[in-house]
């Protein structure tokens, strides 16, 4: 019961915070629940962006650490997922997973607004499995 | 001589009541007009603004039980306190908020003419304890050693600054007007004579702007602003002690809802007390539909021009009714 209540209102209520390593905004779906951050403190979903530059990556990984427990992370788009057109870039140090673990890619330059929704619904999902 | 032996009499009272537990009192605390009933339904009318906001922007808008979502999943979450911060004002910031609102909500009346602890002067202590959660954010930012809340902080405090005369000023015109510090009596005189939604409409409309602003819906969303500020005293709060600033806020909302019902519009009760909480629920939620109107027309205001607006046109409007007030007494 306990558990269900806690499992629920994760799923039913996830806040994101978007780490931008260089790209831009996205779209309104608080009918989901799903709210826009502007703390990573308040974030349960991290959904980053870009392709994780030199200048980025030590923030990103600050940001992942200043985002309290149980957290998730989405890569968001060509770039966050693999780098992209800038792939073997000099100046590239992730994509987003060599930097922090990354729970779902989503495809897409840029991804529909569809698709960034359905990343955070596999994201949502993760909370089944995690522990209370 | 009368007035002592009143006083010697309730004195009297006191120390009996305090000999036997009284355990109603913490249940009204605890579970009606306080802690669980103010904060289920000032979620719901939190939610009620955001649906309506949403729905006025041509949005879906989130579900009926997105609030209690919100908290519950908080509750279950990491808190983390930041080493820079001062962790023991840090951490109290956010108790001394929850329970001075609940504790203000067993001093205002609900579908009632008299608050379940009234005695003479509690409109004074209410005031007091209203300001104690703005009091208790402003604490909360600056503890946080974070410059996000600490300017976040200091712009509770002028924007506290600001609303406060006006808020103030539309109380005690009331209280003037039907000679009582007690707002029992307040909302006895209404309900015998006329409501002074009608008698004092100024004092009325500065009441209700000021409580947008102690609320922080979006005009005067100055201190939390997201878009400048990340979360403003917020910023660094997370789980557990962000649930309760939360949780304090919606049980303020509901408050301040109520408090402006029992102070202006006191509705028609019919003696069976359940239907007086249900009209006195509809009010609430009417009066939410023209704060979300104000919230989803207008952008955020300036602090500075916050400043002037409340200075300068609440000001005003408050100190009319005042002197209406006054000229009325002494005539």
């Amino acid at each position: 019961m306990f558990e269900k209540l806690v499992k629920w209102s994760r799923k039913k209520s996830p806040w994101i915070f978007h780490v931008s390593a260089g790209s831009c905004n996205n779209c309104d779906i608080e009918r989901f629940g799903i709210l826009l951050k502007g703390s990573p403190r308040h974030a349960d979903i991290l959904v980053v962006t870009g392709i994780v530059n030199r200048q980025a990556a030590p923030r990103v990984r600050r940001v992942y650490e200043q985002t309290p427990d149980p957290k998730l992370v989405v890569a968001l788009g060509n770039c966050a997922v693999s780098g992209g057109i800038f792939k073997n870039g000099y100046n590239m140090v992730g994509p987003v997973d060599k930097v922090i673990p990354v729970d779902v890619y989503v495809m897409g330059c840029p991804p529909r607004p569809q698709a960034i929704i359905d990343g955070i619904v596999e994201a949502i999902k993760k909370y089944e499995v995690i522990k209370v | 001589m009368n007035f002592y032996n009143a006083r010697e009499k309730n004195h009297l009272q006191i120390i009996e009541d305090r000999d036997i537990v009284n355990w109603w009192s913490l249940f009204h605390l605890l579970v009606f007009p306080g802690l669980i009933f103010a904060a289920t339904i000032g979620l719901l009318l939190l939610w009620l603004l955001r649906k309506l906001i949403a729905r006025f922007q041509w949005r879906v808008g989130p579900p009926i039980y997105q609030c209690f979502a919100d908290f519950f999943k908080l509750l279950f979450k990491e808190s983390i306190v930041p080493a820079d911060a001062n962790r023991i004002v840090f951490i109290l910031a956010s108790f001394v908020s929850l329970s001075a609102a609940t504790v203000a909500m067993l001093l205002i009346p609900i579908g009632s003419s008299q608050p379940f602890q009234g005695f003479m002067g509690d409109i004074i202590v209410l005031i007091y304890l209203l300001s104690i959660p703005s009091i208790a954010i402003i604490l909360g930012g600056s503890s946080s050693s974070n410059p996000f809340g600490a300017v976040g902080a200091s712009r509770e405090m002028v924007l506290m600054i600001a609303y406060e005369i006006g808020l103030i000023l539309s109380i005690l015109t009331l209280a003037i007007d039907a000679g009582s510090l007690m707002i029992g009596d307040i909302v006895k005189y209404q309900v015998s004579n006329q409501i002074y939604l009608i008698r004092y409409p100024f004092a009325a409309v500065a009441f209700f702007i000021c409580v947008q602003a102690k609320l922080g819906i979006t005009p005067f969303d100055i201190p939390d602003a997201k878009t400048e500020l990340i979360a403003g005293p917020y910023t660094e709060y997370s789980g557990r002690l962000l649930a309760l600033f939360k949780l304090s806020h919606a049980i303020l909302f509901f408050g301040l809802m109520s408090m402006m019902i029992s102070l202006f519009f006191p509705g028609p009760f019919t003696g069976v007390y359940i239907f007086d909480v249900l009209i006195h629920l509809l009010k609430c939620s009417i009066i939410v539909i023209p704060i979300s109107i104000i919230a989803a027309v207008n952008p955020r205001l300036k602090i500075n021009h916050a400043l002037r607006f409340f200075w300068i046109f609440v000001f005003i409007l408050a100190a009319v009714d005042f002197a209406r007030a006054l000229l009325l007494v002494i005539a």
